[in-house]
Protein backbone atom coordinates (compact mmCIF):
# COMPACT_ATOMS: atom_id res chain seq x y z
CA UNK A 1 0.00 0.00 0.00
CA UNK A 2 1.31 3.45 -1.08
CA UNK A 3 1.70 5.56 2.09
CA UNK A 4 -0.18 8.89 2.67
CA UNK A 5 1.30 12.04 1.40
CA UNK A 6 1.39 14.09 4.54
CA UNK A 7 2.68 17.33 3.68
CA UNK A 8 -0.71 17.01 1.51
CA UNK A 9 -3.18 16.35 4.14
CA UNK A 10 -1.35 19.04 6.29
CA UNK A 11 -1.72 21.53 3.80
CA UNK A 12 -5.30 20.91 3.11
CA UNK A 13 -6.08 21.32 6.77
CA UNK A 14 -4.05 24.14 7.02
CA UNK A 15 -5.93 25.70 4.17
CA UNK A 16 -8.86 25.18 6.71
CA UNK A 17 -7.26 26.98 9.45
CA UNK A 18 -9.37 30.45 10.88
CA UNK A 19 -8.32 33.23 9.60
CA UNK A 20 -9.48 35.57 11.79
CA UNK A 21 -11.65 38.42 11.37
CA UNK A 22 -10.56 41.94 10.13
CA UNK A 23 -10.17 44.80 12.95
CA UNK A 24 -12.89 47.50 12.81
CA UNK A 25 -11.87 50.14 10.58
CA UNK A 26 -10.68 53.40 11.90
CA UNK A 27 -11.56 56.44 10.24
CA UNK A 28 -8.51 58.12 11.96
CA UNK A 29 -6.35 55.29 10.28
CA UNK A 30 -7.86 55.44 7.23
CA UNK A 31 -6.97 58.59 6.67
CA UNK A 32 -3.67 58.62 7.76
CA UNK A 33 -3.09 55.87 5.53
CA UNK A 34 -4.46 57.49 2.32
CA UNK A 35 -2.21 60.75 3.38
CA UNK A 36 0.72 58.57 3.42
CA UNK A 37 -0.02 57.06 0.06
CA UNK A 38 -0.84 60.60 -1.80
CA UNK A 39 2.38 61.45 0.12
CA UNK A 40 4.08 58.56 -1.55
CA UNK A 41 2.44 59.20 -4.79
CA UNK A 42 3.92 62.86 -5.06
CA UNK A 43 7.51 61.99 -4.48
CA UNK A 44 9.73 61.50 -7.10
CA UNK A 45 10.78 58.23 -7.78
CA UNK A 46 13.38 56.89 -9.55
CA UNK A 47 13.65 57.28 -13.41
CA UNK A 48 13.85 54.38 -15.33
CA UNK A 49 16.16 54.56 -18.25
CA UNK A 50 14.08 55.49 -21.40
CA UNK A 51 14.28 54.18 -25.32
CA UNK A 52 17.16 55.25 -26.87
CA UNK A 53 15.34 58.05 -29.06
CA UNK A 54 13.10 59.54 -26.40
CA UNK A 55 16.77 59.62 -24.17
CA UNK A 56 18.85 61.15 -26.88
CA UNK A 57 15.54 63.78 -27.29
CA UNK A 58 15.88 64.61 -23.38
CA UNK A 59 19.56 65.06 -23.81
CA UNK A 60 19.24 67.42 -26.58
CA UNK A 61 16.90 69.10 -24.58
CA UNK A 62 18.89 69.63 -21.71
CA UNK A 63 22.02 70.13 -23.46
CA UNK A 64 20.21 73.19 -24.91
CA UNK A 65 19.17 74.46 -21.29
CA UNK A 66 22.28 73.98 -19.99
CA UNK A 67 25.01 74.92 -22.85
CA UNK A 68 28.15 73.12 -23.01
CA UNK A 69 28.62 72.98 -18.93
CA UNK A 70 26.71 69.64 -18.87
CA UNK A 71 30.13 67.77 -20.56
CA UNK A 72 32.13 68.01 -17.76
CA UNK A 73 29.30 67.65 -15.42
CA UNK A 74 27.89 64.67 -13.43
CA UNK A 75 26.79 61.65 -15.76
CA UNK A 76 23.20 62.37 -17.13
CA UNK A 77 20.97 59.47 -15.91
CA UNK A 78 20.01 61.03 -12.81
CA UNK A 79 18.05 59.11 -9.90
CA UNK A 80 16.37 60.94 -6.66
CA UNK A 81 15.62 58.49 -4.30
CA UNK A 82 12.36 58.88 -2.10
CA UNK A 83 12.52 58.25 1.98
CA UNK A 84 9.35 57.94 4.25
CA UNK A 85 8.70 58.14 7.57
CA UNK A 86 7.00 54.63 8.97
CA UNK A 87 3.81 54.36 11.05
CA UNK A 88 5.46 53.24 14.05
CA UNK A 89 8.21 56.80 14.22
CA UNK A 90 8.62 58.99 17.25
CA UNK A 91 10.87 61.87 16.46
CA UNK A 92 11.32 65.01 15.03
CA UNK A 93 12.77 66.26 11.39
CA UNK A 94 13.49 69.63 10.02
CA UNK A 95 13.96 70.73 6.54
CA UNK A 96 16.80 72.87 5.79
CA UNK A 97 16.27 75.97 7.61
CA UNK A 98 13.24 75.10 9.28
CA UNK A 99 12.18 74.39 12.53
CA UNK A 100 12.21 70.71 13.66
CA UNK A 101 8.45 69.40 13.12
CA UNK A 102 7.16 66.28 14.56
CA UNK A 103 7.72 62.68 12.35
CA UNK A 104 4.98 61.09 11.23
CA UNK A 105 4.09 57.90 8.98
CA UNK A 106 4.33 58.35 5.47
CA UNK A 107 6.13 61.27 5.89
CA UNK A 108 8.14 62.44 3.04
CA UNK A 109 11.97 63.41 3.54
CA UNK A 110 14.11 65.66 1.30
CA UNK A 111 17.43 65.88 0.67
CA UNK A 112 19.28 67.44 3.99
CA UNK A 113 16.51 67.08 6.18
CA UNK A 114 17.70 66.15 9.53
CA UNK A 115 15.65 63.25 11.66
CA UNK A 116 16.04 63.00 15.48
CA UNK A 117 15.29 60.19 17.63
CA UNK A 118 14.19 61.67 21.61
CA UNK A 119 15.69 59.05 24.45
CA UNK A 120 12.68 56.25 24.35
CA UNK A 121 11.59 57.09 20.78
CA UNK A 122 13.10 55.28 17.79
CA UNK A 123 12.47 56.38 13.76
CA UNK A 124 12.44 53.66 10.77
CA UNK A 125 12.77 55.25 7.22
CA UNK A 126 12.27 53.37 4.03
CA UNK A 127 13.50 54.38 0.39
CA UNK A 128 12.08 53.99 -2.53
CA UNK A 129 15.15 51.80 -3.43
CA UNK A 130 13.99 49.06 -0.94
CA UNK A 131 16.47 50.39 1.59
CA UNK A 132 15.33 50.75 5.29
CA UNK A 133 17.12 52.43 8.16
CA UNK A 134 16.28 52.66 12.04
CA UNK A 135 17.30 54.86 13.91
CA UNK A 136 17.82 54.14 17.97
CA UNK A 137 16.96 56.29 20.89
CA UNK A 138 18.83 59.82 21.29
CA UNK A 139 19.98 59.82 17.36
CA UNK A 140 20.21 62.19 15.03
CA UNK A 141 20.78 61.54 10.73
CA UNK A 142 20.88 63.82 7.99
CA UNK A 143 20.08 63.01 4.50
CA UNK A 144 22.62 65.11 3.22
CA UNK A 145 22.44 62.68 -0.34
CA UNK A 146 19.57 60.99 -1.93
CA UNK A 147 20.48 60.66 -5.28
CA UNK A 148 22.05 57.53 -7.25
CA UNK A 149 24.77 57.88 -4.73
CA UNK A 150 23.22 58.12 -1.48
CA UNK A 151 25.04 59.83 1.55
CA UNK A 152 23.95 59.49 5.50
CA UNK A 153 24.96 61.33 7.86
CA UNK A 154 25.16 60.35 12.10
CA UNK A 155 25.82 63.04 14.25
CA UNK A 156 25.00 60.75 17.21
CA UNK A 157 23.77 57.79 17.96
CA UNK A 158 23.25 54.60 16.49
CA UNK A 159 21.72 53.43 12.95
CA UNK A 160 20.72 50.25 11.55
CA UNK A 161 20.70 49.72 7.56
CA UNK A 162 19.43 47.08 5.55
CA UNK A 163 20.97 48.35 2.15
CA UNK A 164 19.05 47.16 -1.37
CA UNK A 165 21.69 46.25 -3.61
CA UNK A 166 23.07 49.42 -5.50
CA UNK A 167 23.09 49.61 -8.99
CA UNK A 168 26.63 50.10 -11.12
CA UNK A 169 27.51 53.88 -10.11
CA UNK A 170 25.52 54.35 -7.27
CA UNK A 171 27.08 53.95 -3.52
CA UNK A 172 25.23 54.14 -0.09
CA UNK A 173 27.45 55.84 2.58
CA UNK A 174 27.26 56.22 5.86
CA UNK A 175 29.45 59.06 7.39
CA UNK A 176 30.10 59.96 11.27
CA UNK A 177 32.50 62.84 12.23
CA UNK A 178 35.20 60.74 11.67
CA UNK A 179 34.96 58.08 9.39
CA UNK A 180 32.84 56.62 6.32
CA UNK A 181 31.14 53.28 5.79
CA UNK A 182 30.36 52.65 1.93
CA UNK A 183 28.09 49.78 0.92
CA UNK A 184 26.44 47.96 -1.74
CA UNK A 185 23.61 46.01 -0.14
CA UNK A 186 23.86 44.23 3.08
CA UNK A 187 22.84 44.86 6.27
CA UNK A 188 25.11 46.45 9.53
CA UNK A 189 24.76 49.34 12.12
CA UNK A 190 27.21 52.05 12.75
CA UNK A 191 26.81 53.98 16.10
CA UNK A 192 28.99 57.19 17.18
CA UNK A 193 29.58 56.41 20.77
CA UNK A 194 30.45 59.83 23.28
CA UNK A 195 33.74 60.81 24.16
CA UNK A 196 34.20 59.02 27.36
CA UNK A 197 33.05 55.68 25.43
CA UNK A 198 36.26 55.20 23.66
CA UNK A 199 38.29 52.27 24.12
CA UNK A 200 41.53 52.91 24.78
CA UNK A 201 43.12 51.34 21.34
CA UNK A 202 41.61 53.24 18.96
CA UNK A 203 40.93 56.87 18.25
CA UNK A 204 37.41 56.77 15.88
CA UNK A 205 34.11 57.50 17.86
CA UNK A 206 32.39 55.31 15.24
CA UNK A 207 31.52 51.41 15.69
CA UNK A 208 30.38 49.45 12.94
CA UNK A 209 28.96 45.86 13.23
CA UNK A 210 28.10 44.12 9.67
CA UNK A 211 25.11 41.08 10.14
CA UNK A 212 25.36 40.59 6.34
CA UNK A 213 27.32 41.39 3.15
CA UNK A 214 30.45 43.46 2.64
CA UNK A 215 31.06 47.10 3.79
CA UNK A 216 34.78 49.30 3.66
CA UNK A 217 35.39 51.48 6.27
CA UNK A 218 37.17 54.55 5.41
CA UNK A 219 38.88 56.26 8.82
CA UNK A 220 42.17 57.97 9.11
CA UNK A 221 42.79 57.75 5.40
CA UNK A 222 43.18 53.66 5.30
CA UNK A 223 40.11 51.75 4.53
CA UNK A 224 39.20 48.53 5.75
CA UNK A 225 36.59 45.80 4.70
CA UNK A 226 34.44 44.42 6.58
CA UNK A 227 32.34 41.01 5.80
CA UNK A 228 29.74 39.60 7.72
CA UNK A 229 30.07 39.21 11.61
CA UNK A 230 32.88 42.22 11.46
CA UNK A 231 32.91 45.19 13.50
CA UNK A 232 34.98 47.96 13.95
CA UNK A 233 37.88 49.18 15.16
CA UNK A 234 38.36 45.43 16.18
CA UNK A 235 40.50 46.76 19.20
CA UNK A 236 37.15 48.06 20.58
CA UNK A 237 35.40 44.43 20.50
CA UNK A 238 38.44 41.88 21.51
CA UNK A 239 36.84 41.82 25.29
CA UNK A 240 33.61 42.55 25.68
CA UNK A 241 31.47 42.84 22.51
CA UNK A 242 28.84 45.73 22.69
CA UNK A 243 25.17 44.83 21.91
CA UNK A 244 24.98 47.14 18.53
CA UNK A 245 21.33 45.70 17.74
CA UNK A 246 18.27 47.12 18.50
CA UNK A 247 18.05 47.48 22.36
CA UNK A 248 14.63 48.11 24.32
CA UNK A 249 13.66 51.08 25.36
CA UNK A 250 14.71 52.18 28.52
CA UNK A 251 12.83 52.04 31.34
CA UNK A 252 12.29 52.97 35.16
CA UNK A 253 15.60 54.87 35.80
CA UNK A 254 16.65 57.24 33.06
CA UNK A 255 16.10 60.80 34.32
CA UNK A 256 17.85 62.57 31.59
CA UNK A 257 15.96 60.84 28.76
CA UNK A 258 12.85 61.65 30.71
CA UNK A 259 14.22 65.38 30.52
CA UNK A 260 14.81 65.04 27.09
CA UNK A 261 11.33 63.75 25.84
CA UNK A 262 9.54 66.21 28.05
CA UNK A 263 12.13 69.10 26.49
CA UNK A 264 11.30 67.92 23.14
CA UNK A 265 7.26 67.67 23.46
CA UNK A 266 7.49 71.64 25.57
CA UNK A 267 8.90 72.59 22.09
CA UNK A 268 6.40 71.13 19.83
CA UNK A 269 3.78 72.35 22.20
CA UNK A 270 5.58 76.23 21.65
CA UNK A 271 5.57 75.54 17.83
CA UNK A 272 2.61 74.92 17.74
CA UNK A 273 2.23 71.78 17.43
CA UNK A 274 -0.11 69.81 19.70
CA UNK A 275 -0.52 66.41 17.99
CA UNK A 276 3.27 65.99 18.01
CA UNK A 277 3.59 67.52 21.73
CA UNK A 278 0.44 65.49 22.64
CA UNK A 279 1.98 61.99 21.25
CA UNK A 280 5.69 62.53 23.03
CA UNK A 281 3.64 63.25 26.15
CA UNK A 282 1.73 60.00 25.78
CA UNK A 283 5.19 58.51 24.90
CA UNK A 284 6.76 59.86 28.46
CA UNK A 285 3.62 58.98 30.45
CA UNK A 286 3.86 55.03 28.58
CA UNK A 287 7.59 54.54 29.13
CA UNK A 288 7.83 55.80 32.18
CA UNK A 289 4.91 55.36 34.14
CA UNK A 290 5.99 55.76 37.60
CA UNK A 291 8.53 58.52 36.70
CA UNK A 292 9.11 61.97 38.76
CA UNK A 293 7.84 63.65 35.04
CA UNK A 294 4.69 61.59 34.29
CA UNK A 295 2.49 63.72 36.07
CA UNK A 296 3.79 66.92 34.43
CA UNK A 297 3.39 64.95 31.15
CA UNK A 298 -0.12 63.83 32.34
CA UNK A 299 -0.65 67.71 32.57
CA UNK A 300 0.20 69.17 29.77
CA UNK A 301 -1.18 66.56 27.92
CA UNK A 302 -4.47 67.30 29.67
CA UNK A 303 -4.28 70.79 28.86
CA UNK A 304 -3.66 70.80 25.02
CA UNK A 305 -6.42 68.09 24.70
CA UNK A 306 -8.76 70.37 26.46
CA UNK A 307 -7.82 73.07 24.34
CA UNK A 308 -9.07 71.47 21.22
CA UNK A 309 -11.61 69.24 22.73
CA UNK A 310 -13.75 70.00 25.69
CA UNK A 311 -15.50 66.26 26.15
CA UNK A 312 -11.73 65.02 25.53
CA UNK A 313 -10.60 67.08 27.62
CA UNK A 314 -13.03 66.02 30.53
CA UNK A 315 -12.15 62.55 29.81
CA UNK A 316 -8.47 63.61 30.17
CA UNK A 317 -8.89 65.52 33.43
CA UNK A 318 -10.81 62.59 34.84
CA UNK A 319 -7.93 60.04 33.91
CA UNK A 320 -5.67 62.57 35.83
CA UNK A 321 -8.21 62.79 38.65
CA UNK A 322 -8.05 59.11 38.89
CA UNK A 323 -4.41 58.47 39.33
CA UNK A 324 -3.84 61.45 40.88
CA UNK A 325 -6.55 62.78 43.30
CA UNK A 326 -4.27 64.84 45.09
CA UNK A 327 -2.41 66.09 42.00
CA UNK A 328 -0.55 69.28 41.90
CA UNK A 329 -2.69 70.43 39.15
CA UNK A 330 -6.28 68.99 40.59
CA UNK A 331 -8.30 72.41 40.93
CA UNK A 332 -7.40 72.76 36.92
CA UNK A 333 -8.72 69.00 36.35
CA UNK A 334 -11.84 69.73 38.23
CA UNK A 335 -12.63 72.11 35.75
CA UNK A 336 -12.22 70.46 32.79
CA UNK A 337 -13.73 67.31 34.19
CA UNK A 338 -16.79 69.93 35.16
CA UNK A 339 -17.88 71.38 31.63
CA UNK A 340 -19.07 68.33 30.49
CA UNK A 341 -20.76 65.94 32.90
CA UNK B 1 -22.58 67.21 -0.01
CA UNK B 2 -20.91 68.48 -2.95
CA UNK B 3 -17.73 67.20 -1.82
CA UNK B 4 -18.79 63.92 -1.14
CA UNK B 5 -20.74 63.66 -4.94
CA UNK B 6 -17.39 65.18 -6.67
CA UNK B 7 -15.49 62.18 -5.10
CA UNK B 8 -17.64 59.56 -6.34
CA UNK B 9 -17.23 61.16 -9.59
CA UNK B 10 -13.93 60.84 -9.19
CA UNK B 11 -13.53 57.10 -9.03
CA UNK B 12 -12.32 55.84 -12.06
CA UNK B 13 -14.42 53.80 -13.84
CA UNK B 14 -11.93 50.38 -13.70
CA UNK B 15 -8.87 49.01 -12.32
CA UNK B 16 -7.04 50.15 -16.37
CA UNK B 17 -8.32 53.69 -15.47
CA UNK B 18 -7.31 53.52 -11.80
CA UNK B 19 -4.05 52.53 -12.66
CA UNK B 20 -3.85 55.20 -15.41
CA UNK B 21 -5.01 57.60 -12.61
CA UNK B 22 -2.15 56.48 -10.77
CA UNK B 23 0.43 56.58 -13.00
CA UNK B 24 -0.59 60.06 -13.92
CA UNK B 25 -0.72 60.95 -10.51
CA UNK B 26 -3.99 62.47 -10.41
CA UNK B 27 -5.85 63.97 -7.20
CA UNK B 28 -7.83 61.44 -5.64
CA UNK B 29 -6.11 58.12 -7.35
CA UNK B 30 -4.22 57.22 -4.00
CA UNK B 31 -7.68 57.07 -2.02
CA UNK B 32 -10.02 55.25 -4.70
CA UNK B 33 -6.78 52.55 -4.69
CA UNK B 34 -7.42 52.43 -1.32
CA UNK B 35 -10.61 51.66 -1.63
CA UNK B 36 -10.64 49.13 -3.93
CA UNK B 37 -7.73 47.18 -2.73
CA UNK B 38 -8.14 47.54 0.82
CA UNK B 39 -10.52 44.67 1.48
CA UNK B 40 -8.12 42.23 -0.45
CA UNK B 41 -5.18 43.17 1.32
CA UNK B 42 -6.90 42.74 4.79
CA UNK B 43 -8.15 39.49 3.22
CA UNK B 44 -4.47 38.49 2.11
CA UNK B 45 -2.57 39.65 5.74
CA UNK B 46 -4.98 37.87 8.05
CA UNK B 47 -4.53 34.81 5.73
CA UNK B 48 -1.01 34.62 5.75
CA UNK B 49 -0.37 35.36 9.78
CA UNK B 50 -4.13 34.15 11.02
CA UNK B 51 -3.60 37.16 13.57
CA UNK B 52 -4.49 40.48 13.27
CA UNK B 53 -1.46 41.72 15.25
CA UNK B 54 0.26 44.16 13.48
CA UNK B 55 -2.59 44.19 10.70
CA UNK B 56 -2.72 47.97 10.86
CA UNK B 57 0.45 48.80 10.15
CA UNK B 58 1.11 46.38 7.29
CA UNK B 59 -1.93 48.31 5.40
CA UNK B 60 -0.14 51.12 5.55
CA UNK B 61 2.97 49.58 4.56
CA UNK B 62 1.31 47.71 1.54
CA UNK B 63 -0.27 50.27 0.43
CA UNK B 64 3.00 52.72 0.28
CA UNK B 65 4.50 49.68 -1.88
CA UNK B 66 1.38 49.96 -3.96
CA UNK B 67 2.09 53.30 -4.75
CA UNK B 68 5.60 52.65 -5.47
CA UNK B 69 5.49 49.57 -7.62
CA UNK B 70 2.23 51.13 -10.45
CA UNK B 71 4.85 52.12 -12.15
CA UNK B 72 5.81 48.65 -13.03
CA UNK B 73 2.38 47.23 -13.35
CA UNK B 74 1.43 46.80 -17.34
CA UNK B 75 -2.17 44.62 -16.59
CA UNK B 76 -0.03 41.15 -16.95
CA UNK B 77 -1.96 39.59 -14.75
CA UNK B 78 -5.22 41.06 -12.80
CA UNK B 79 -5.54 44.19 -10.20
CA UNK B 80 -6.18 41.69 -7.46
CA UNK B 81 -3.57 39.30 -8.14
CA UNK B 82 -0.94 42.15 -8.37
CA UNK B 83 -1.78 43.36 -5.08
CA UNK B 84 -2.30 40.10 -3.56
CA UNK B 85 1.48 39.35 -4.36
CA UNK B 86 2.73 42.63 -3.22
CA UNK B 87 0.57 41.99 -0.22
CA UNK B 88 2.08 38.79 0.02
CA UNK B 89 5.87 40.40 -0.72
CA UNK B 90 5.57 43.20 1.99
CA UNK B 91 4.24 40.76 4.87
CA UNK B 92 6.93 38.49 4.02
CA UNK B 93 9.67 41.20 3.82
CA UNK B 94 8.26 42.76 7.04
CA UNK B 95 8.29 39.69 9.22
CA UNK B 96 12.31 39.09 7.93
CA UNK B 97 12.75 43.02 9.39
CA UNK B 98 11.53 42.33 12.56
CA UNK B 99 13.88 39.99 12.93
CA UNK B 100 12.02 38.60 16.15
CA UNK B 101 10.76 34.86 16.42
CA UNK B 102 7.66 35.80 14.12
CA UNK B 103 7.04 33.00 11.66
CA UNK B 104 4.25 32.32 9.30
CA UNK B 105 1.09 30.66 11.21
CA UNK B 106 2.04 31.87 14.07
CA UNK B 107 -1.20 33.24 15.42
CA UNK B 108 -2.72 29.93 15.35
CA UNK B 109 -1.59 29.78 18.72
CA UNK B 110 -3.29 32.27 20.00
CA UNK B 111 -6.47 31.74 22.20
CA UNK B 112 -9.70 31.90 19.87
CA UNK B 113 -8.37 32.48 17.08
CA UNK B 114 -9.68 28.82 15.73
CA UNK B 115 -13.11 29.80 16.93
CA UNK B 116 -14.16 29.78 13.52
CA UNK B 117 -12.76 26.82 12.40
CA UNK B 118 -14.43 24.25 9.70
CA UNK B 119 -17.81 25.87 10.18
CA UNK B 120 -20.12 22.74 9.68
CA UNK B 121 -18.37 20.11 11.85
CA UNK B 122 -18.98 19.69 15.28
CA UNK B 123 -17.69 20.58 18.64
CA UNK B 124 -15.71 17.98 19.25
CA UNK B 125 -14.58 17.46 15.36
CA UNK B 126 -13.75 21.29 15.80
CA UNK B 127 -11.39 20.95 18.75
CA UNK B 128 -9.90 18.03 17.32
CA UNK B 129 -8.89 19.85 14.14
CA UNK B 130 -7.75 23.35 16.09
CA UNK B 131 -5.76 20.75 17.70
CA UNK B 132 -4.41 19.22 14.97
CA UNK B 133 -3.77 22.29 13.23
CA UNK B 134 -1.50 23.83 15.71
CA UNK B 135 0.03 21.09 15.93
CA UNK B 136 0.87 21.25 12.28
CA UNK B 137 1.95 24.53 12.53
CA UNK B 138 4.07 23.25 15.35
CA UNK B 139 5.87 21.19 13.19
CA UNK B 140 6.21 23.73 10.50
CA UNK B 141 8.63 25.72 12.48
CA UNK B 142 11.01 22.87 12.61
CA UNK B 143 11.04 22.99 8.61
CA UNK B 144 13.76 24.94 7.45
CA UNK B 145 11.93 28.49 6.76
CA UNK B 146 12.82 29.47 3.20
CA UNK B 147 11.60 25.99 2.95
CA UNK B 148 8.62 26.37 4.64
CA UNK B 149 7.64 29.50 3.29
CA UNK B 150 7.41 28.49 -0.39
CA UNK B 151 5.00 25.58 1.01
CA UNK B 152 2.87 27.33 2.78
CA UNK B 153 2.47 29.86 -0.44
CA UNK B 154 1.66 27.51 -2.90
CA UNK B 155 0.54 24.57 -0.98
CA UNK B 156 -1.26 26.31 1.58
CA UNK B 157 -2.41 29.39 -0.05
CA UNK B 158 -2.39 28.84 -4.04
CA UNK B 159 0.19 30.74 -5.07
CA UNK B 160 1.41 29.47 -8.30
CA UNK B 161 5.45 29.21 -8.65
CA UNK B 162 5.51 32.10 -10.51
CA UNK B 163 3.96 34.26 -7.66
CA UNK B 164 5.33 32.41 -5.28
CA UNK B 165 9.36 33.49 -6.94
CA UNK B 166 7.99 37.33 -7.36
CA UNK B 167 6.99 37.42 -3.67
CA UNK B 168 10.01 36.16 -2.34
CA UNK B 169 12.55 37.23 -4.90
CA UNK B 170 13.61 33.70 -6.35
CA UNK B 171 13.75 32.15 -9.63
CA UNK B 172 11.70 30.06 -10.17
CA UNK B 173 13.15 27.18 -10.57
CA UNK B 174 14.34 27.85 -6.83
CA UNK B 175 11.07 27.74 -5.76
CA UNK B 176 10.53 24.59 -7.18
CA UNK B 177 13.37 22.69 -5.67
CA UNK B 178 12.73 24.78 -1.93
CA UNK B 179 8.88 23.28 -2.66
CA UNK B 180 9.84 19.88 -3.03
CA UNK B 181 12.60 19.71 -0.06
CA UNK B 182 9.94 21.69 2.03
CA UNK B 183 6.93 19.18 1.45
CA UNK B 184 9.82 16.22 1.74
CA UNK B 185 10.69 17.73 4.98
CA UNK B 186 7.23 18.22 6.58
CA UNK B 187 6.24 14.76 6.04
CA UNK B 188 9.22 13.19 7.52
CA UNK B 189 8.57 15.06 10.68
CA UNK B 190 4.88 14.25 10.32
CA UNK B 191 5.82 10.15 9.51
CA UNK B 192 8.30 10.43 12.90
CA UNK B 193 5.15 11.29 15.24
CA UNK B 194 2.81 8.98 15.44
CA UNK B 195 -0.02 10.45 16.87
CA UNK B 196 0.11 12.96 14.56
CA UNK B 197 0.29 10.58 11.32
CA UNK B 198 -2.69 8.63 13.69
CA UNK B 199 -4.71 12.30 13.68
CA UNK B 200 -3.74 12.74 9.48
CA UNK B 201 -5.06 9.43 9.00
CA UNK B 202 -8.46 9.72 10.70
CA UNK B 203 -9.01 12.99 8.85
CA UNK B 204 -8.17 11.59 5.80
CA UNK B 205 -10.41 8.71 6.13
CA UNK B 206 -13.33 10.98 7.06
CA UNK B 207 -12.85 13.60 3.99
Amino acid sequence: MNEPDYARRAAELLQKAPVPEAPPTDSDVETADVAAMETALRAPRPSRLMPALKWGALAAAVLIALGAALWVGPPMRRTTTSVIASAASVGTVAAPGEAPRRLVGGMALGQASRVMTPLGGAAELAFSTGTRVELAEGSELSLDALGERQRLHVASGRIAAQVAHVQPGGAFVVETRDAEVEVRGTRFTVEVVPVGARCTAATSSTRVAVEEGVVAVRFDGREVTLHAGDRWPRDCFAAAAPELGPQPAPSGSSLAAQNDLFAQAVTLKRQGDSAGAISLFEHLMEAWPQGPLAESAEVERMKLVAASSEAQGAEAARAYLGRYPKGFARAEAHTFAAKVK
Amino acid sequence: VTAHLQLVQTVPADDGALVRALKAKQPGAASALYRRARPGVSRTILRLLRSTEEHDELIQLVMIELIFGIERFRGQCSLDAWVSVVTAHTVFKHLRQRRRDRRIFSGLGEEGSAAHAVPAASAGRLAVNRDLVRRLASVLQKVDQAKAEVFVLHDVHGFDLKEVAEVLGLTVANVQTRLVRGRRALHELIRADPELVGALDDVGEES
